[in-house]
């Protein structure tokens, strides 16, 4: 059984490492994203094989699934503006060497690998080299394992890593989903995305499908997020499989998608971090210092936030697929 | 430390952090009255910064007693996380508030268009906020996630324009915040499975100088000279300076560069000290003296305003590494260090800020055309020339004190039997001769006879904002006694 196990870990790793170099050398950009994804997905095994089910749900999730969809979209919107540059003004200037259009030729121009194969190549090998030698002399640290277990029972939940990201380190993880709001707005700032019109499907395949793994989608959202203070799962996992199942309905849109309000649209993507920040401050107020619970408060505190995280995450996955801000959002 | 002071430090220490959070929060949610939001923002934020630092100085002058740690949710470290206040970050918040203040009221003029100020205002603040933070932080891996915070916005804010050159620029220095980020991480988290604890003051107990702190120490210092454009890893910043937003170029030319120097600082001070050796020291040294005469030759090739400048942070920034090596013969010189940083970063901010105000009025920021909006625009040149000096280090401005006292320090290790020292002095003199150079090429078309044309119509904020915060740089001289006294409640450094 465990000669087994060890034969699995090395196809694995010879799996990931195998895939990364496949997608690092592909020229087709459609293959390299494929490749990422399925990278991302033996990433996420990998997590499962290191005994860390929380990281391996997010990796796929967001990893892979998120992350896939939304390089997949690029790629789409970068094909479609080279398609109109190419039969709309068929005497263009040359395009500036540093500008994004270098971005669009690199689309059919494969990048001049061999002159920086070897220098990357033998780069990577020395770090890799080091930072093997360096682990290599680490003793095996049980980090803080203990002193986390030392503290769950006044923790509010029953999963460690649900203590640690919502009550210990609560600081840590309200700046991470302030990092997707960011995010968010960044994409935001560069400009409005237009009427997204209807893509009927032919044939009853599609709409099929999307009635049956849209409620499947929501439903297991929910339990992540409801497992997530026993089990692993919690609002990250759950909000990118919300979004993912948003994603799914924006792609696959029997009509066309009626513009978001502004106003309701704000709010929800900063419900997560405004409450999150406002329990924080009662916190600081009531003296159990700025995010900290009173010990009896801490469950329902905490599955309040992961509620409102939850739907700002998976809010703000969707918008970010959908890049640019609604007009409904500059009235 | 008087009963009052030691209740109100750690609550005004986490109200800081409450407080620029809440107004960041605010302006996202409410982005029609972000610009509002915004402005209140900024006064109530500088108003609690010198009111923390009021009650910080009155704590002293043991520096034990005054230097803080705040427990978030009430959990101490190793479990939870810990604010840290000491002098150096206090010396920093102050700097961070002062430039934050100006960067906003310029804002009010410079953004003016309705769309426009709805998705800068959020933006700026988060920024501000994500800066507070990282000072006050006293956790490796908070730093990181506060390090991603300043960096994201600071991305998104040079995007801003959404011009072909402002997002080929932004990509790129997206590029390089991630690979800098990663390689900070990276070394966090051997630490972490090394000592399995994240705190920096627990870590700096642990450590010492082994094959993991090494290769630590390398990971984390390559990614911060990545972000803060240190010689040799500082390709990347004039075409991101230089093509931002005018406020935007002055916040990451003189706050988000410091703030990836402060941490090189912060970790080589506490957790690899013991790492740190003469040979490494005059590496770093040698660096500096190659980005000063580097930088300034490209200060001095450049055809655009703010391409000059943009390559002086470059030069600028090579005192900071030419210092790494006096440190080491003199432990108390990261005090002048930190000093010159601060008085780079007010005259580095109004420098940008002028060359803004000078750039929308004549709608383009080519060098050779300026000279009609130059001689028209006293006041603005005036505010160029008078945060120039400053960089240049003439007598009686910020600069001078701290260009003196960097010369002190270098003599002082000449004296000490260094021979190297003299390339140190050499390097410290001969950059204020470069810095000369390049900022009287600046202001050099205002002298030559010529037509006068006012260009634009700017806002009275844009005029009359980098006079102010210049007249602060030249002035910073004055608080330098201050700044040193403040820097010295650090505890644990020389």
């Amino acid at each position: 059984m465990n000669g087994l196990l060890v034969l699995f870990d090395l196809v694995l790793l010879a799996g990931i490492v195998g895939v990364a170099w496949r997608c690092l050398a592909s020229t087709d950009l459609f293959r390299a994203v494929v490749l990422f994804i399925t990278f991302g997905l033996l990433l996420a095994l990998a997590w499962v094989r290191l005994e860390a089910p929380d990281i391996a749900l997010a990796e796929a999730a967001i990893g892979a699934g998120i992350t896939g969809a939304l390089l997949l979209v690029t790629l789409e919107r970068l094909r479609s503006i080279m398609a109109e540059r190419r039969s709309g003004r068929p005497h263009t200037p040359p395009p500036d060497p540093t500008g994004p259009h270098a971005l669009l030729r690199a689309l059919h121009d494969p990048p001049p690998e061999r002159r920086t194969f070897i220098p990357a190549l033998s780069f990577a090998l020395v770090v890799g080299g080091l930072l093997v030698t360096a682990l290599w002399h680490q003793p095996h640290s049980t980090g803080l394992e203990p002193v986390v277990d030392a503290h769950m029972d006044i923790s509010g939940v029953d999963h460690p890593i649900t203590a640690v990201l919502l009550n210990f380190r609560a600081y840590d993880t309200f700046l991470e989903l302030a990092i997707v709001l960011i995010a968010l707005l960044g994409a935001w700032s560069l400009g409005r995305h237009d009427l997204i019109p209807a893509r009927p499907a032919p044939g009853p395949i599609l709409p099929g499908t999307l009635r049956l793994l849209v409620p499947v989608a929501i439903v297991t959202g929910v339990y992540v997020l409801w497992a997530g203070s026993h089990a692993p799962g919690g609002a990250f996992q759950a909000g990118a499989i919300l979004g993912a199942a948003g994603i799914l309905l924006v792609l696959a849109r029997p009509r066309q998608l009626p513009m978001a309000p502004g106003v309701p649209l704000r709010l929800g993507l900063t419900a997560g971090v405004a409450l999150f920040l406002l329990v924080g401050l009662y916190g600081l107020v009531a003296g159990h210092g700025f995010l900290g619970y009173a010990d009896a408060w801490a469950y329902p505190l905490i599955l309040l936030i992961e509620v409102a995280a939850t739907l700002s995450i998976a809010l703000a996955l969707v918008a970010l697929f959908v890049a640019g801000r609604p007009a409904g959002d500059d009235a | 430390m008087t009963p009052a002071n030691a209740e109100w430090l750690p609550a005004a220490i986490a109200g800081l952090v409450a407080l620029s959070l809440v107004v960041a929060v605010l302006a996202t949610a409410w982005p029609r009255q972000a610009h509002r939001v915004g402005l209140l923002g900024a006064l109530a934020i500088t108003a609690w910064v010198l009111g923390l630092s009021a009650l910080f100085l009155n704590a002293g002058p043991d520096p034990e007693a005054a230097a803080t740690r705040v427990a978030l949710g009430g959990w101490e470290a190793p479990l939870g996380l810990m604010l840290h206040l000491d002098g150096l970050s206090m010396t920093l918040l102050v700097l961070t508030a002062v430039v934050g203040l100006a960067t906003s009221l310029y804002s009010l003029g410079y953004v003016h268009d309705r769309i426009e100020r709805r998705q800068f205002w959020p933006l700026w603040l988060w920024l501000w906020a994500g800066l507070n933070m990282l000072f006050l932080s006293g956790d490796a891996f908070n730093l990181y996630i506060t390090l991603e915070v300043v960096s994201l916005s600071a991305v998104a804010l040079v995007a801003f324009t959404g011009t072909a050159a402002a997002v080929s620029g932004a990509v790129r220095y997206l590029l390089v915040n991630i690979l800098g980020s990663l390689s900070f991480l990276m070394g966090v988290v051997l630490l972490f499975g090394e000592h399995g604890v994240l705190d920096l003051l627990l870590l700096e107990t642990r450590t010492e100088a082994g094959p993991t702190e090494r290769m630590a120490a390398v990971l984390m210092t390559a990614g911060l000279m990545l972000k803060a454009a240190l010689f040799p890893l500082h390709v990347w910043l004039a075409p991101a300076h230089g093509s931002a937003p005018a406020p935007v170029s002055a916040v990451l030319s003189g706050l988000v560069v410091t703030g990836s120097f402060y941490l090189i600082l912060r970790l080589w001070m506490g957790v690899f000290a013991p790492l740190a050796t003469p040979a490494f020291g005059i590496l770093v040294g040698m660096l500096g003296v190659a980005a000063l005469v580097w930088g300034s030759l490209q200060a001095l090739r450049a055809g655009r305003l703010k391409s000059i400048v943009a390559y002086s942070t470059v030069a600028q920034f090579g005192y900071l590494l030419v210092a790494f090596p006096l440190m080491l013969v003199d432990p108390g010189a990261w005090r002048v260090v930190v000093f010159f940083a601060v008085v780079h970063a007010l005259a580095k901010a109004s420098v940008f800020l002028a060359a803004g105000t000078l750039q929308h009025a004549a709608g383009h920021d080519r060098l050779a055309d300026l000279g009609d909006v130059l001689r028209a625009r006293p006041r603005t040149v005036f505010a160029l020339g008078l945060a120039g000096v400053s960089l240049m280090g003439l007598p009686f401005t910020g600069g001078f004190i701290a260009k003196y006292l960097l010369l002190e320090a270098g003599l002082g290790t000449v004296l000490a039997g260094s021979v190297i020292g003299v390339l140190w002095v050499l390097a410290i003199a001969g950059g204020g001769l470069l810095a000369a150079a390049y900022i009287l090429r600046m202001v050099a078309p205002a002298f030559h006879r010529g037509h006068e044309d006012a260009g634009e119509a700017v806002s009275p904020w844009m005029d009359w904002v980098p006079l102010g915060l210049a007249t602060v740089a030249a002035l910073a001289g004055l608080a330098g006694t201050l700044t040193l006294n403040t820097l010295a409640l650090t505890p644990g450094a020389p």
